[in-house]
């Protein structure tokens, strides 16, 4: 099972930043302030989305196929992800 | 999932699919409102009638379609740009199938000959007078308009949910809006059908 990665605080509801990242092969660690890319304020299915859009070069109509939904159905969800990101990262 | 495909399909179903079967919903239900002697003159009407012509029941469902359409397509352009000119037809053509449905009602003058028992034991001349009626003519008649309101929210319903998923509209505003449009194309289409195909 792979874990989530957590966006938000479970006491404060603020965005979290990263403080420390770690190598797996020479355990070499780093610390610092990092905030997250916008994308991973996004839920796993959202950012699913956005990947299987990249995936498909932007054809919503391959995508709906894929999906086994409508255009329309496609293209709303784009529409509502592009107005949370611009909200959530002041674009 | 079946039962949200009779009050949304919008959601899931391409729009070529939706095109064609709303254009064969279009002429059977146009060919039953002419064995049923039904005029759908109307966007939400239908009545009853002792004469007709086979062309009467099929421009009342390509007025009705178009007048959908043309108010529709235009409210939706005009809240998102990118509503699409096919998404809003199949919305129009679709959302009239549950009215359709009930030409049936007349099976053999059934509801005609309801309605013509009613209206006989009204004097005209003396209006004043109370009249007697059949309690099974009521009774009957009762229970056709409560299956025509079934099938009728059905059609809002369509619509509606229709022209949500085609414009992504959003709110209040565009609730209220989209029930006076209906409002508007049902005096429109009432208007052309008076005009043109009486």
């Amino acid at each position: 099972m792979i874990p989530k990665l957590p966006v938000i605080c479970p006491s404060c509801s603020d965005a979290l930043s990263v403080s420390e990242l770690s190598c797996s092969v020479c355990a070499t660690k780093v610390s610092g302030n990092f905030s997250l890319p916008a994308l991973m304020s996004l839920s796993q299915e959202e950012q699913s989305f956005i990947l299987d859009f990249f995936v498909s070069s932007g054809s919503l109509k391959e995508m709906a196929q894929k999906m086994g939904v409508s255009y329309p159905t496609v293209r709303n969800k784009l529409d509502d992800l592009i107005q949370k990101i611009k909200l959530t990262n002041n674009i | 999932m079946s039962y949200k495909i009779l009050f949304n399909p919008f959601e899931r179903i391409s729009e070529v699919k939706l095109f064609v079967f709303g254009l064969i919903s279009l002429m059977l239900g146009s060919v039953l409102g002419f064995v049923f002697k039904g005029r759908f003159d109307g966007i939400f009407d239908l009545h009853f009638v002792d004469q007709i012509n086979i062309l009467n029941p099929l421009i009342d469902n390509v007025i009705n379609t178009l007048i959908l359409f043309l108010v529709f397509f235009s409210f939706g352009k005009y809240i998102n740009p990118k509503t699409r000119m096919i998404d809003i037809l199949n919305v129009s053509l679709i959302s009239r199938i549950p009215i359709y449905f009930l030409s049936f009602s007349n099976f053999n003058g059934f509801i005609s000959e309801v309605s013509n028992s009613i209206i006989s034991k009204i004097d005209v001349d003396n209006i004043t007078k109370i009249p007697t009626f059949e309690f099974s003519d009521i009774f009957i008649l009762l229970v056709f308009a409560a299956i025509s309101f079934i099938f009728l929210a059905w059609m809002i319903v369509l619509l509606w949910n229709g022209f949500k998923v085609s414009t992504n509209a959003k709110g209040i505003g565009n609730v209220v809006a989209f029930a006076f449009l209906i409002i508007l194309t049902e005096i429109l289409s009432k208007y052309l059908i008076i005009t043109f195909n009486s």
